[in-house]
């Protein structure tokens, strides 16, 4: 498994800072008569106001503002599970100036099983500002009180334990398809048309489970049970809650948000937007954490290469469905 | 107890009151305008509540939400376009009502019956909120189902004596509501190569084609505005339209009591609240030959629905920490901004705070009173005496500007015109455009709510029967059977009737 140094406290920005110093060393000697930003961006936000996305970018917005000393507008563009937004963007003119926020594994996962109107490379990630890792629940009143015990539950009751999350191919299910390949169960895949309903229809007992985002799980964590988490280390604001990979089943799963640009966007220009978006993200730390969400400061490189990872990973695991 | 008194006094103070009279205003406009939606006013609104303190700018949000869904009444009365998804109802009896020159009574009573709803809404929220919040949870994938049969079965009602032209209404309504990613598996379906499809028949866009766009090639037709004020120019007496609501208190009750629980269960929404008691009130009315042709009971119904519902939506946010609807989400994000994290710790942690977002609701609920009945009379002039020359290419404007404004796309121009011009066909053919409505919103619901319930039964011999597992689900699917066989029990009754005075 290979490991991001993401809790390796003050060195975890390193790489990026160095990064981005070489970076904008070059932009500022090639683009010297004309630097970036010479006019207002737009982020557009392809899901529905209210989600992780949305409450992130407002919280980014007036900091951006003031860092590229630019006005930065919010616009959505939604549908499709973030797809009409994306296939919109990756024919704007590739400036800099219209970025889009972007959840993997949708980028990922829609191409390899429809045709969703844009391919995975027609996009280039500028910067990956915060994950929310899967957690696997039950009800808080359940009398399952562990993941062995899920576990048992399901290989007792084949296809009868179902198990709720966000749509196909989303993180949520392969999340869930995980499990299942990794302990070898049956489980019923539930999809719902967001995170919002999946919450009561666990709380009213609709469905046995939840594969969900550590946001959900956080948020919740009075009403349902945490069993496990898909991460490769406990989840510092959930340190009671045990991992998969420690119970036994390598399982590793979860959505990274952060914001993209169509693919053709020169270099330079995506390390300046990854530079403000990096100083932006250590002011907005503690407010991420609150909601639940992990934070990275991941740059263009490092996004590239979790992208380039993953492709690999899910093209196995999407054949299979 | 304290907490609730703290949280009155919070509201009571001269900076709340003149948030929550700001935005009733901004929310009547805004409602009022098909394609300016509450969820994307308030998204707008939100990054200025940054500057506010949390209280201040919940309350200003509050205002916008609600007066915004009451506002979607007066486009609904005057231009047979409701301004909100929830005032297709309003419209049904709305409109005939203002074609006969009898707009302002339509639209003070549609007040009336707002506020009545907006108040019940509001005490319900504030006293039953955790009593409520079980009877939600119960409804789960197969309730869901049967919850957009029982109102696909007003097809029925609105086709009287026209079965199959109502039924082909309601399928070409759920055939474009297929339109897109299926909501179970998640193939792509009707995309004719335009990705932009991806997203689905945007509610809004199809309703402004299906009702805007005939209504404006009917006016310019006769190059005469369709609506009519009194000859007589006389002053409507306000007290005998006060009369003439509050003579229905149970249906007035039953549909605010709909709107509620209707707003409650999360992803329902205030567009299913205003058919559904529209429907029960047809099935309950004494003249139920007169809905559909300026009933002032359906007007009511729907109105009082609806709005009850903006509170009834509020439930779920509060206590399970769930939208209940898309400008609730919105909230949801506004209140995650201000720290604060939506569920039941709201009530125990921020108390105060909680209680005078909910009281500001209920003052918002009465503050469209005044700003309803003053706005309402200033359209209708506006709507009575403006030249039809300048009339009919604002709306058209404003119609081409609202359908492209809810995704910043022309695709949806396209769609709003293409849907506008098969509707007007098909009305001129006797299909009814609100059965179409009908079947686009109820149709995804529908078809969630069967496809989940089918996966779950997946470890059962007949997958079918988790359609009717549990009390609640069996309860609503006897009424949606009842409710199929209603006309002809009335029938049989009436023959059975003549026959024995024959004797």
């Amino acid at each position: 498994m290979e490991r991001y140094n993401d809790s390796c406290g003050s060195f975890r920005k390193l790489p990026v800072t160095l990064a981005l110093s070489v970076g904008l060393c070059f932009s500022a000697q090639a683009t010297s008569q004309d630097s970036f930003p010479s006019k207002d961006l737009t982020y557009m936000n392809p899901f529905s106001p209210g989600g992780e996305i949305d409450v992130t970018a407002r919280q980014q917005q007036p900091l951006l503002e003031e860092y590229f000393d630019r006005n930065v507008s919010i616009t959505y563009r939604t549908g499709g599970g973030g797809a009409v937004g994306w296939s919109h963007l990756k024919d704007q003119p590739a400036d800099g100036y219209t970025i889009g926020g972007f959840s993997l594994p949708h980028i990922i996962a829609q191409p390899m099983v429809r045709d969703p109107g844009y391919a995975t490379d027609d996009l280039k990630l500028a910067y990956i500002f915060h994950s929310t890792p899967q957690v696997l629940v039950v009800r808080e009143d359940s009398p399952v009180e562990n993941l062995d015990d899920f576990i048992e539950l399901a290989r007792n009751n084949p296809a009868s334990v179902t198990i709720g999350g966000t749509g196909e191919a989303t993180g949520n299910h392969l999340g869930a398809v995980r499990l299942m390949r990794e302990a070898d169960i049956n489980l019923t895949w539930i999809p719902f048309p967001g995170t919002g309903p999946t919450i009561p229809a666990l709380e009213g007992g609709h469905v046995s489970a939840l594969m969900t985002n550590s946001t959900a799980a956080y948020q919740n964590r009075d009403k349902f049970r945490a069993l496990a988490v898909a991460w490769d280390e406990r989840l510092p604001f959930m340190e009671n809650v045990p991992t998969f990979q420690e119970q036994g089943y390598d399982v590793v799963e979860a959505i990274y948000r952060g914001v993209l640009v169509p693919a053709d966007t020169p270099d330079d220009v995506v390390e300046t937007l990854a530079a403000g978006f990096d100083t932006v993200n250590q002011e907005i730390e503690g407010k991420q954490t609150d909601m639940g969400a992990f934070v990275h400061f991941w740059g263009p490189e490092e996004s590239a290469q979790l992208v380039e990872r993953l492709k690999d990973e899910y093209s196995v695991l999407l054949e299979d469905l | 107890m304290d907490v609730l008194l703290a949280g009155l006094g919070n509201v009571l103070s001269v900076e709340a009151l003149l948030l929550v009279a700001l935005g009733t205003v901004i929310g009547l406009f805004v409602g009022c305008v098909p394609g300016l939606t509450a969820t994307m006013s308030l998204a707008l609104l939100v990054p200025f509540t940054f500057t506010m303190d949390p209280l201040s700018g919940l309350v200003m949000l509050g205002g916008v939400y609600t007066a915004s869904m009451y506002g979607g009444a007066f486009s609904a009365i005057l231009i047979n376009t409701p301004g909100t998804p929830g005032a297709i109802a309003t419209m049904l009896d709305g409109y005939p009502l203002a074609r006969r020159g009898e707009g302002e009574r339509a639209i003070v009573g549609a007040t009336l019956a707002s506020v009545f709803g907006g108040v019940i809404g509001f005490l319900a929220l504030l006293l039953l909120a955790p009593v409520l919040t079980i009877a939600a949870l119960k409804f789960g994938p197969p309730e869901y189902f049967w919850v957009a049969m029982l109102g696909l079965a007003l097809i029925a009602a609105l086709s009287q004596g026209m079965m199959l032209k109502g039924l082909m209404g309601g399928a070409i309504g759920m055939l474009l509501g297929t339109i897109g990613i299926s909501p179970v598996g998640g193939e792509s379906r009707f995309l004719f190569g335009t990705p932009a499809l991806q997203g689905g028949v945007e509610l809004i866009v199809a309703l402004i084609g299906l009702f805007a766009v005939p209504e404006y090639i009917r006016m310019i037709g006769n190059a005469r505005r369709s609506i009519t004020t009194r000859q007589d120019g006389a002053a409507l007496p306000f007290a005998r339209v006060v009369k003439e609501v509050i003579r229905q208190p149970f249906n007035l009750f039953r549909s605010a009591g709909i709107g509620t629980i209707v707003g409650i269960i999360p992803g329902a929404g205030n567009n299913v609240a205003g058919l559904l008691a529209y429907s029960e009130a047809q099935r309950a009315s004494k003249q139920p030959e007169e809905y559909g042709h300026g009933s002032m009971e359906g007007l009511c119904a729907s109105e009082s629905s609806n709005n009850a519902a903006v509170c009834g939506s509020m439930v779920p946010l509060l206590t399970l920490g769930v939208p209940g609807s898309p400008p609730a989400a919105v909230l949801f994000g506004a209140l995650m901004m201000h720290g604060l994290t939506p569920g039941t710790r709201l009530f125990t942690e921020n108390g105060a705070l909680t209680y005078g977002f909910i009281f500001s609701l209920g003052l918002a609920a009465l503050a469209l009173l005044p700003v309803g009945i003053y706005g309402g009379r200033l359209i209708l002039r506006m709507m009575a005496n403006v030249p039809v020359g300048f009339l009919v290419p604002t709306i058209g404007l404003m119609t081409l500007l609202g359908a492209y404004s809810m995704r910043n796309s022309m695709v949806d121009v396209f769609l709003m015109v293409g849907v506008g011009l098969f509707g007007f066909v098909l009305r001129e053919l006797g299909v009814n455009p609100a059965t179409i409505a009908l079947g686009l919103i109820l149709g995804p619901i529908a078809e969630q709510g069967f496809s989940q319930a089918m996966l779950m039964g997946r470890a059962y011999d007949v997958p079918a029967l988790a359609l009717v597992q549990s009390p609640l689900s069996i309860a609503l699917a006897c009424m949606v059977l009842f409710s199929i066989s209603l006309p002809s029990l009335r029938r049989a009754k009436r023959w059975l009737a003549t026959r024995s005075q024959g004797e």
